[in-house]
């Protein structure tokens, strides 16, 4: 689904608007002159605005202003039809948010109340997660495996072992080009690995030796900005 | 051959060639040609300066990479045969939108603060209901399925006993399972 500009659409009650208000009459009246054709669009075009009352204001009114995003408890009491409905109505007021957020952007106002982006974002994240949760437990009491994409482990070329999502082979694989689990490392990666571990051991070491200098200090030590001794007795 | 006139007095004269551009944020004061020469505008060539990404991006200087012939950042909906070069549309492949009819329907994007008060009920509920029988199984016995807080996820065995619970007691009642 496209989001529209808002310059694209004009009507009369646009020019009525706290937006269009503030601008100099003799900039209004041109524009108005320019867009004397009333033009109106369609109810679904219209669903990508927000209120007009809502225009460029600091914050909506107490009434309109939002709760908080579904928690995945919540959205658990919640039939799959449901599920789906809250789906879209989240995606609709999503794409509004974006129009609006947009054109504000556009005309360098402060859009009421920003978090709603992030809250009904929240929202479809934990929706996809319950999903994917009630459809892990099909797959796993179907066919003993989980809804997830399988994953392999593979080493790569400087010896680390990580996971990786397996894929399709439309063809055998030739030789020497799939990758596998190495257990036991040769040439440059074993001395790569050797490095790294060396390299954390340090860093395991230094943050020891933190923690013991801050629970050596004492409140005078704050108080009067003097520092701990820099060397223990180990 | 040369294209600018160079002095050959030692003098340094305005000609740009005598004043290289430095880096364009280094210059406090005045910009443009006649204060330092020509100007060196780098910084669409560096990736990340309008959140950017290279290797994303065909439009990354008109450079027009060939692995990004027909990148159109959606599912493909087909695939293009090798022997025969033509894009052959495959129908599994195309992504197909469910929209459900949302007329009468109650929910809402946001969930009122007021909510939380009817969740710390029935949290405090079912917790001291946990510490009076012992443990959640025998706490979810006797609580009424929709007032349990937090409700419980969906698992493979709360699905095994919706679906095949009963039918695979009855079975094992009636000795289907070959141990008598």
């Amino acid at each position: 689904m496209q989001n529209f500009d808002f310059t694209n659409f004009h009507s009369l009650r646009f020019f009525k608007s706290t937006m269009w208000r503030s601008l100099p009459s003799l900039v209004s009246s041109a524009v108005r002159s320019q867009n004397a054709v009333n033009t109106r669009f369609s109810s679904t075009m219209k669903q990508f605005f927000d209120d007009e009352a809502n225009f460029g204001k600091a914050e909506l009114r107490p009434k309109h202003r939002p709760g908080r995003s579904w928690t995945a408890e919540e959205l658990r009491l919640k039939s799959n039809s449901d599920l789906h409905k809250l789906w879209y109505v989240c995606l609709k007021e999503r794409n509004m948010l974006i129009t609006m957020k947009k054109a504000h952007t556009s005309r360098a106002r402060n859009m009421p109340n920003p978090e709603r982006l992030d809250r009904v974002h929240e929202t479809m994240d934990r929706i996809e997660s319950v999903v994917h949760e009630r459809n892990d437990a099909v797959f796993r009491l179907e066919t003993g495996e989980s809804a997830a994409p399988r994953k392999r482990t593979i080493t790569s070329f400087a010896g680390f072992t990580y996971q990786k999502q397996a894929t399709e082979h439309f063809a055998p694989p030739q030789l020497g080009q799939k990758e596998y689990e190495t257990p036991y490392l040769d040439d440059d990666a074993y001395v790569m690995q050797k490095l790294w571990q060396e390299k954390e051991f340090m860093k395991n070491r230094d943050r020891l030796d933190d923690e013991k200098r801050r629970a050596a200090r004492t409140e005078d030590m704050d108080r009067f900005k003097r520092g701990a001794p820099r060397v223990f007795n180990r | 051959m040369k294209l600018v006139l160079v002095s050959t007095r030692g003098v340094r004269s305005l000609n740009s060639t005598n004043f290289p551009a430095p880096w364009p944020f280094v210059k406090k004061g005045a910009f443009g040609q006649r204060k330092i020469g020509p100007m060196n505008y780098e910084k669409f060539k560096w990736p990340g300066q309008n959140r950017e990404f290279p290797e994303l991006s065909p439009k990354f200087q008109k450079l027009n990479p060939k692995e990004l012939h027909r990148y159109t950042g959606v599912q493909a909906d087909g695939f293009h045969d090798e022997k025969t070069g033509e894009f052959v549309p495959v129908k599994e492949m195309r992504s197909e939108l469910v929209v459900p009819n949302l007329d009468g329907f109650k929910l809402r994007p946001y969930v009122s603060y007021r909510t939380d008060v009817q969740i710390e009920k029935r949290r405090v509920a079912y917790e001291k209901k946990v510490l009076e029988k012992g443990s959640e199984r025998l706490a979810d016995l006797h609580t009424v399925e929709d007032e349990r807080w937090p409700p419980p996820k969906m698992s493979a065995e709360t699905l095994f006993e919706l679906a095949y619970g009963d039918t695979v007691r009855s079975a094992y009642k009636e000795g289907k399972y070959g141990n008598k």
